[in-house]
């Protein structure tokens, strides 16, 4: 019923995140890998001879690469066998990239120290192989005493969710950026907001769906069917209380926030996903369907060394309740900023049966 | 093995092995397993998550493939032998305590299991008691893990009784039958039948990675010739 799958044949290189020794280093080497990669199989090797492991002589240093660093894909227990299925264009969208990826620190005002952040949203292997666009978008402001960060994940059964994913986070940073220039986060009127970006993919929907010049415009449902996205807002204060900056999160749907406390454990701001249910479901409340109140923000705060995490279900699914091995792998990645690139390739780590778009943004404190 | 958050989307394919299969039927019948799995075998994305499981009932039903990655390269498809009278009873007795612990085991194992689909083949009517059949399938339908029910009519399997079968009836997630046109072979029908179900499969799995939950159908206008799909709330097969 369970078990190791073989790959697609000729199209599969496995792939893992465990260490492999430089060859020559005859520790904890795997006989089956070393014919792999063309040393003898241990059991030919006699211990005394340790010529049989010399390798050829270095290179003079005057033909040694001029660079530094590799790279390999990253997967957490069987990859499953869409992690070697090919990753074939959208000819309907070529300008939308396959992965957009920042790395920035941001600036405080008042002599505040600056906040480090991470954020990258990759298309799923189901989207690579069947030819779809990425529907996950993320978008961030910082005026120096507020980070405003959204991930959207535009719901695929609509064909437009990009779109509706695009202007959410977008619209929405701007909303919330604009809002706090007077208000402060615990003021934020959540419902008023999700409101109005209702009101966004509503009236990008109708400019985009074609219709009869003298038909009725179509309903937020008919819009629905097209332009469709979840949305989480987190809105960080750079400004410390009692060494901790306050945090507030907003959220539609089934993207999540979590809190890695200390580079050890995860914490979930919202009910966990499928957590108790006999059978599990993928249905999600979506933008721009929403009831007049909105769900409660969540107000937490963020330690000197833990990391903010905003992520759409691709990553929140394999995340679980952040106890198993994709949250023992997240937590050693991120609990210090990893390179931009580096972030991006975790975010796309390959793991049996997660094959969805995957968005996250990673927020660290700094102490200058 | 780690398969802790692993999504699973199950599929029983519950086909009836009463004397009237004999011949063609029955042959037509062992195909449609080995036609799912080459379905399978050229996607990578859905064989990821998708589980089957074969049930055969006469008298007696028998789990003849328990739930399953069809793509398992020691797996044996079985094949399935006529044997006596049709008891739809049974069937649904079986696939209540099978379902039941499947998903037991696979939630144990750390899986996120998506409600099953059940593709009822049959070719005639219940031989027992009205009473029997509906309580069983009754029994089935009102555990919390109850499974979509997709009856497949070829021959003399009766609308009227597998339109009772269709589950959930009614609602945004309501399911429907297939019925073999009335003249029709009834072999070619349930090759025919194996083509809805392989389009369900991958319908369905498709719908899952899209971030909805549920079973798809192939439309109306998508149906093999031959074949025609009600509602429960239809009434012109008559």
């Amino acid at each position: 019923m369970t078990g190791l799958n073989p790959a697609v044949p000729g199209n599969h290189k496995p792939v893992t995140t465990r260490e492999q020794p430089p060859p020559g280093e005859p520790t904890d080497i795997d006989p089956d890998r070393t014919v792999q990669i063309g040393v003898p199989k241990l059991a030919a090797i006699d211990p005394e001879r340790t010529d049989q492991f010399e390798m050829p002589a270095r290179q003079p240093s005057a033909r040694a690469p001029a660079w530094l660093g590799e790279f390999r894909p990253f997967s957490v227990g069987d990859p499953g066998r869409a992690a070697g299925a090919p990753s074939y264009p959208d000819p309907k969208f070529w300008d939308r990239p396959d992965t957009v990826l920042d790395g920035v620190l941001l600036r405080a005002a008042d002599g505040l120290p600056a906040m480090q952040l991470r954020a990258a949203s990759v298309r799923g292997r189901s989207h690579r192989y069947e030819s779809k666009t990425r529907q996950d978008a993320y978008a961030y402001r910082c005026d120096g005493r507020f980070i405003v960060a959204a991930v959207a994940d535009g719901v695929s059964a609509a064909p437009l969710s990009h779109v509706a994913a695009n202007i959410v986070s977008r619209q929405g940073c701007n909303l919330f950026a604009n809002r706090l220039e007077t208000a402060a986060p615990r003021e934020l009127d959540w419902s008023e907001i999700l409101g109005v970006l209702a009101g966004m993919v509503i009236g990008s929907g109708r400019s985009l769906l074609p219709s009869a010049p003298d038909a009725e415009e179509p309903s937020p449902f008919e819009v629905a069917k097209h332009l469709s996205t979840t949305a989480l807002f987190a809105v960080v204060d750079m400004r410390p209380v009692d060494g901790y900056r306050p945090v507030h999160v907003f959220s539609y749907g089934d993207t999540s926030a979590w809190i890695l406390r200390s580079g050890t454990r995860w914490e979930p701001l919202q009910p966990v996903k499928n957590g108790g249910t006999a059978l599990a479901s993928s249905d999600t409340k979506a933008i721009p369907i929403v009831p007049r109140q909105a769900p409660p923000a969540v107000r937490t705060r963020l330690g000197s060394e833990d990391t903010l995490l905003l992520v759409t279900d691709g990553i929140g699914d394999p995340l679980g309740d952040g106890t198993g091995p994709v949250g023992a792998f997240l937590a050693q990645m991120w609990r210090r900023p990893p390179e931009p690139l580096a972030f991006a390739a975790h975010v796309d780590f390959a793991r049996k049966s997660h094959d969805d778009d995957r968005t996250a943004i990673a927020i660290w404190p700094t102490s200058t | 093995v780690d398969n802790v958050g692993a999504k699973l989307l199950p599929f029983y394919v519950v086909t009836d092995v009463s004397w009237s299969m004999s011949g063609r039927k029955i042959d037509a019948a062992n195909q449609i397993l080995p036609r799912v799995v080459d379905a399978l075998a050229q996607n990578p994305i859905l064989s990821d998550k998708v589980r089957i499981g074969l049930i055969d009932f006469s008298d007696d039903a028998k789990v003849q493939l328990p739930l399953c990655d069809v793509l398992e390269p020691t797996l044996t498809i079985p094949t399935l032998a006529v044997r006596g009278s049709t008891s739809y009873a049974a069937a649904f007795r079986l696939l209540r305590t099978e379902i039941a612990a499947n998903i037991r085991q696979l939630k144990g194992d750390g899986y996120l299991v998506h409600r099953p689909a059940v593709f009822f083949l049959s070719d005639g009517e219940p031989t027992d008691q009205d009473s029997e059949w509906r309580s069983a399938f009754a029994d089935l339908v009102s555990d919390t893990a109850y499974p979509n029910v997709i009856p497949f009519g070829v021959e003399d399997a009766d609308g009227n009784t597998l339109q009772a079968l269709i589950h959930p009836s009614t609602g945004p997630k309501q399911m429907r039958m297939f019925l073999m046109n009335k003249g029709e072979d009834a072999a070619q029908a349930i090759t025919s039948m194996a083509e809805i179900m392989i389009s369900s499969v991958i319908q369905s799995g498709h719908s899952m990675s899209q971030g909805q939950s549920g079973i798809m159908l192939p439309d109306k206008d998508d149906l093999p010739t031959g074949v025609t799909t009600y509602t429960a709330s239809d009434d012109d097969f008559v």
